[in-house]
């Protein structure tokens, strides 16, 4: 067989092929998987530590809306749903924002907040459970952290994020604070990226299914705001919500989720949030 | 523009107004681009250089700039690479070039050594995509020789040279430098772009002083330099057509915009030859004829066992430019990790000479000089970056002709010895 001939036939065999395996047998023992890479001890507490400073961030732009039932409940949600989420080693703490803007935030290290506003739109404890495990799959798959590639030092003294955890010196102090503006950029003006946005809708369905929540929370909360026009105010931060809508339709059906016999708790809710 | 008919004519003008013709051979013979005759003048790259090269199929590190394009899109994350050939000698050793008086043949020896940064990259994700940067020095020498030979036969009937003195000042570099970008067509299959800016500088200062045996001298000097732009597109596919195999293609070509030569000859003759006390001649050519490079395809396949073994494979074929013929040589390489901090990397390759093999009773051949290489390399890796030294080593002999306009053959040898460093960095 020719060259020009094998050639010809390799470059057909490219571009009509479906077979696709998953590039993951390139990995050399060398490189650690991005599960390995952000496991550590030191990767784990730097992540806690930055969690909380844009935490405080997140709370001098939104203050925090002080009513302790509503924050046990949500915290007893929140926490419940954690426990099948696959980061034990992280607690998960979750607040409401006293503001009337429908979202929701979440910072790495397990810190999450949902708005005032955006609590009035829920109507039964799955949509809240949706919204929390949107949320929490953001802190689960690391998004933040791998977006701004926040990490714990190598062994060489010279990379310094060790130092910069403990704020040794001003520059390190400096390179954490912009860190942390990266991240606050992210949650209020870029967003996340689109594919980590669907990933988050995805693990969220999963988690309500697997915590006997009806799976069509988020779904049904997302196709609420859209039908009431109040998708403006989320809108920045989130991709297209009719695309989110139509993406966990797909996925739901491919995975054949239902929504049968699984609890939406409505009743609770409205008991818990003082509706009526 | 002057045409490579007349530069050659030009050269054996000046060939015929030597009067010692020895010392001319030995210019001229030397009067080639850093290695006109072999394709693989440089192995760059941290890993690459370990596996002999044969990285078409893998290249999914920032050296996939230089090898493949469209394997850097499978790198994870954001990574820079270095290496420096911290340590190179390489001898070109003609066997009895020179005859003694006394019939004895001495060997003529070309040292070429240097300290080389040959290769920088890196790559980041950008859009969909991959974009890359890198830097390649592809073909470099550095000599810097002063050689005395005594009792040298001339071709002047009765007259010797006594004292021979030679002095070497050779330089010529080849520099790759551009950007490259890589998008995934299909989880399993990428295509990928590089752009090079092809710069080449180089030049060869000859100086030459001769004793003759009746009393008279000869000084000759000369001084070559070129210089050439042109732009080096490599395109380059990958693809995955089973878990653990990787396929890879690429194809390219230097394409020369711009090319400039200069050769001065000054020489003052022996008085014997009517040369008078102040007589010097002096003559100088320029050139703007382009260099033809060769269109390459390099095709690669690698095996991916486990997280600790991999296996490379490289065929690279050249295909026939103006004089030179057509090459196809091979690279192999195996990377094997003790540790998941520790690598193991060997490899071995080819290196073709494109010149036909020498016929006898011809004269004014290019030398034919076929080189196998071995490379060997460790590399020690923390979380986010990997130190390697590694050594590369070449040997290759066969014919060469350096006394023009006769049909004398010599034995001619190639020993090349590098030791680079290799180091890189995921950010």
């Amino acid at each position: 067989m020719g060259l020009k001939r094998f050639i010809l036939i390799s470059l057909i065999l490219f571009l009509f092929t479906n077979i696709t395996y998953s590039s993951d047998f390139r990995r050399r023992a060398s490189q650690a998987s991005e599960e390995e890479i952000y496991k550590t001890e030191d990767d784990i507490k730097a992540e806690v530590i930055f969690g909380r400073s844009l935490s405080a961030r997140i709370l001098g732009r939104y203050p925090l809306y002080k009513d302790k039932d509503i924050t046990e409940y949500i915290n007893l949600i929140g926490k419940g749903l954690a426990q099948y989420a696959g980061r034990p080693e992280i607690e998960f703490h979750f607040g409401i924002l006293d503001t009337d803007t429908i979202n929701a935030f979440s910072a790495p290290g397990g810190y999450i907040f949902i708005t005032k506003g955006c609590l009035k739109e829920i109507e039964d404890e799955a949509e809240l459970a949706g919204v929390l495990a949107h949320e929490i799959a953001h802190i689960v798959e690391r998004h933040i952290v791998k977006e701004i590639n926040l990490r714990a030092p190598d062994e060489s003294p010279l990379t310094g994020f060790a130092s910069l955890i403990a704020g040794a010196t001003g520059t390190a102090e400096a390179v954490f604070t912009t860190f942390v503006d990266k991240a606050y950029e992210i949650l209020f003006e870029r967003g996340y990226k689109i594919e980590d946005e669907f990933s988050s809708d995805r693990f969220s369905v999963n988690l309500l299914k697997l915590s006997g929540y009806d799976p069509y929370g988020l779904i049904r909360f997302l196709k609420r705001l859209n039908e009431k026009g109040k998708v403006k105010e989320i809108k920045g931060t989130h991709p297209g919500i009719v695309e989110r809508i139509q993406g966990l339709k797909r996925f739901m059906e491919e995975n054949q989720i239902s929504g049968d016999d699984k609890k939406t708790r409505k009743e609770r809710f409205y008991e818990k949030t003082g509706r009526k | 523009m002057i045409k490579k008919q007349e530069r050659r004519d030009f050269m054996k003008k000046l060939a015929g107004n030597s009067f010692i013709l020895i010392v001319i051979l030995l210019f001229l013979c030397t009067y080639s681009y850093a290695d006109e005759y072999h394709y693989v003048n440089s192995i760059v790259g941290e890993r690459a250089a370990g596996l002999g090269g044969a990285y078409t199929a893998v290249s999914d590190d920032p050296s996939g700039c230089y090898y493949n394009p469209a394997g850097i899109v499978f790198a994870p994350g954001r990574r820079l690479s270095i290496s420096v050939n911290a340590y190179n000698v390489s001898t070109k050793t003609y066997k009895d070039a020179l005859h003694k008086t006394t019939g004895e043949g001495e060997d003529w020896v070309l040292k070429s050594s240097q300290l080389l940064p040959n290769f920088f990259g890196v790559i980041q994700q950008l859009g969909p995509g991959k974009i890359g940067f890198s830097y390649a020095v592809t073909d470099s020498y550095l000599r810097d020789q002063e050689q005395v030979f005594y009792n040298i036969r001339s071709r002047i009937p009765g007259v010797s040279i006594e004292r021979y003195v030679l002095n070497i000042d050779d330089e010529d570099k080849v520099y790759n430098l551009g950007p490259s970008y890589a998008l995934k067509l299909r989880d399993n299959l990428s295509t990928g772009l590089t752009l090079y800016l092809h710069y080449r500088d180089g030049k060869i200062i000859r100086n030459h002083l001769l004793n003759l045996s009746n009393g008279e001298f000869d000084w000759e000097n000369y001084y070559l330099s070129w210089r050439e732009y042109g732009l080096r597109p490599i395109l380059g596919f990958m693809w995955e057509p089973f878990e653990k195999i990787s396929l890879g293609i690429t194809f390219s070509r230097t394409f020369l915009l711009d090319s400039k030569t200069r050769i001065q000859q000054t020489v003052r003759g022996p008085a014997s030859y009517g040369y008078g006390v102040n007589d010097v001649d002096f003559r100088v050519l320029e050139s703007s004829e382009k260099h033809k490079y060769p269109y390459v395809t390099t095709f690669g396949i690698a095996y991916f066992p486990s997280r600790f073994l991999l296996f490379s494979a490289d065929l690279s074929y050249n295909t026939r430019v103006e004089d030179r013929k057509a090459v196809l040589n091979g690279a192999m390489g195996i990377e094997y990790y003790l540790s998941p901090s520790l690598a193991l990397r060997a490899g071995g390759f080819t290196d073709m000479a494109n010149t036909p093999r020498l016929k006898s009773g011809v004269t004014n051949q290019p030398e034919h000089i076929d080189i196998y290489g071995g490379t060997l390399s460790i590399t020690y890796f923390t979380k986010n970056s990997s130190l390697t030294i590694g050594t590369v080593y070449s040997y290759g002999s066969g014919k060469a002709q350096v006394i023009p306009e006769t049909p004398a053959q010599q034995d001619a040898r190639i020993n090349s010895l590098t030791v680079y460093i290799g180091a890189g960095y995921s950010y």
